[in-house]
């Protein structure tokens, strides 16, 4: 794991990290937005949360290309591991500056510290994002409907 | 024999070998060039005789392979590259009889099948003791079940009534096509596909039947109008990371059932999704997006973006 500051959501007996250096979508991304000679650049992954979820990922597709004009929300490719699967959404609007293509070769290693594998890199910043700890509360207030929604498909 | 067959449909007297077809691959394909030569090769080492068609999905309506297709009056068994309900549909789109009124159509996605076992699955549905006949589901609410008439009009009938299909417009892109298939043991009619569209794909003929009159119109790659329709009706058979949307009977039917996570990594709602789908379609069409509100929100966004 990164050796940042982090808060911890417990997951059952599992304890996701959520470094509080980051901002967090409500749809399991984390963003890190950087100055680049004065342009804003934000890059994003999933979080610890969403890997727990996931499992071990052994495909990651994307449907979109480099200086695509991308809308929050719009389907922009698909995640899968041995247990799940699922199409990935834009986390925030924007133009797609690049996507880390080591992520789509070798997957797996999105797993062994999510927070150190960027996947997706947009021009600008979100428009609203979460702080850890709100990212946190929204986890822990939605914690017993995702595990009904789970169980419902189980 | 030849009347009886005519006069006894689907009886057991008179039977007629089925005739075997192998579709070539979809053009966007080339990777499943390999599994069909070794199919052909097993199927002639075999000893199965079989007719070829190019890609099911591709061919136009006044090709050739259509009318060799209708002119098959036996039971017909579909070797292609798409889920079978895609093939059958596909099929129906070119007039043949697909629900078995007057033969089986046995439909195979030959798609990650070994050759050995799709040769074997030919000669046992050959032989009477296998089928491959995509049923209409249990519940099916879909206007196909109740009017069958209208779908085994032939295609001059059909062009007479002002029906067939449209000529495809001067700019569309043929190949590779792109376009919706409609399964009719599901559609109900309803028209929300064509209300949605606002390229022109849909249309209703004479009797009031929703059909595609205008298919190359549609956009590629835009599934927009299969997350529209309530009932999973509408198909693309080529559309890569949805199933359900490429034909497939249920999600998930193919090897282990999974969890899908999408509503927890913010699947919008359906409708949701497809508006920004269609929208997206619009804007490379040149023309304005459909929705106001998206565009408000937009041009909210450029004025965050200070430029």
């Amino acid at each position: 794991m990164s050796h940042d500051e982090a808060i911890i959501f417990e997951m059952g007996l599992y304890q996701a990290a959520l470094p509080t250096r980051l901002r967090y979508a409500d749809i399991h991304f984390w963003f890190e937005t950087r100055e680049i000679e004065g342009q804003a650049r934000t890059r994003m992954g999933l979080t610890s949360y969403a890997m727990r979820l996931l499992d071990d990922v052994f495909r990651l597709e994307w449907r979109v290309t480099v200086g695509q004009q991308v809308a929050e929300a719009e389907a922009l490719g698909e995640i899968e591991s041995t247990k799940a699967s699922s199409e990935l959404y834009a986390p925030m609007s924007g133009k797609l500056y690049d996507f880390n293509t080591a992520m789509v070769e070798k997957p797996a290693q999105i797993g062994v510290d999510p927070y150190a594998h960027w996947l997706l890199e947009f021009e600008g910043r979100p428009a609203t994002s979460l702080n850890a700890e709100e990212y946190r509360a929204f986890l822990a207030e939605g914690w017993e409907e995702t595990q009904k929604l789970l169980k419902g498909q189980m | 024999m030849g009347l009886l067959a005519t006069f006894l449909p689907g009886t057991a007297l008179a039977k007629r070998d089925a005739v075997v077809v192998l579709s070539r691959i979809p053009p966007e394909e080339p990777a499943l060039q390999a599994e069909r030569d070794a199919l052909a090769a097993g199927l002639a080492a075999a000893g199965v005789a079989f007719q070829e068609v190019e890609s099911i999905y591709d061919i136009q309506a006044e090709d050739g392979d259509v009318q060799r297709l209708r002119e098959i009056d036996g039971d017909l068994v579909f070797l292609g590259w798409h889920f079978p309900r895609a093939i059958k549909w596909i099929l129906a789109r070119h007039d043949l009889e697909v629900n078995g009124a007057t033969r089986k159509l046995h439909c195979l996605d030959a798609r990650g099948v070994k050759t050995p076992d799709a040769v074997q699955k030919v000669k046992d549905i050959l032989a009477g003791t296998a089928s491959a006949e995509v049923k209409p589901p249990p519940q099916a609410q879909g206007i196909g079940q109740s009017k069958p008439a209208l779908a085994q009009l032939s295609i001059e009938q059909r062009a007479a009534l002002g029906e067939a299909e449209l000529a495809p417009p001067a700019n569309a892109e043929l190949s590779p096509r792109w376009y919706p298939v409609i399964d009719y043991d599901k559609c109900t009619n309803c028209m929300d596909c064509m209300d949605f569209c606002l390229f022109g794909v849909y249309g209703v003929d004479h009797a009031g039947t929703l059909r595609t009159v205008q298919q190359d119109q549609c956009r590629q790659d835009c599934p927009a109008c299969a997350r529209v329709c309530p009932v999973g009706a509408i198909i693309f058979p080529k559309y890569p990371t949805n199933q359900s949307i490429a034909g497939s009977d249920q999600e998930g039917d193919r090897g282990n059932i999974k969890l899908d996570l999408s509503k927890i990594f913010g699947k919008p709602k359906a409708r949701h999704q497809a508006a920004l789908e269609r929208d997206r379609e619009l804007i490379k069409a040149g023309r304005r997006p459909a929705s106001a509100d998206k565009v408000e929100k937009l041009a909210e966004e450029f004025e965050k973006m200070d430029i």
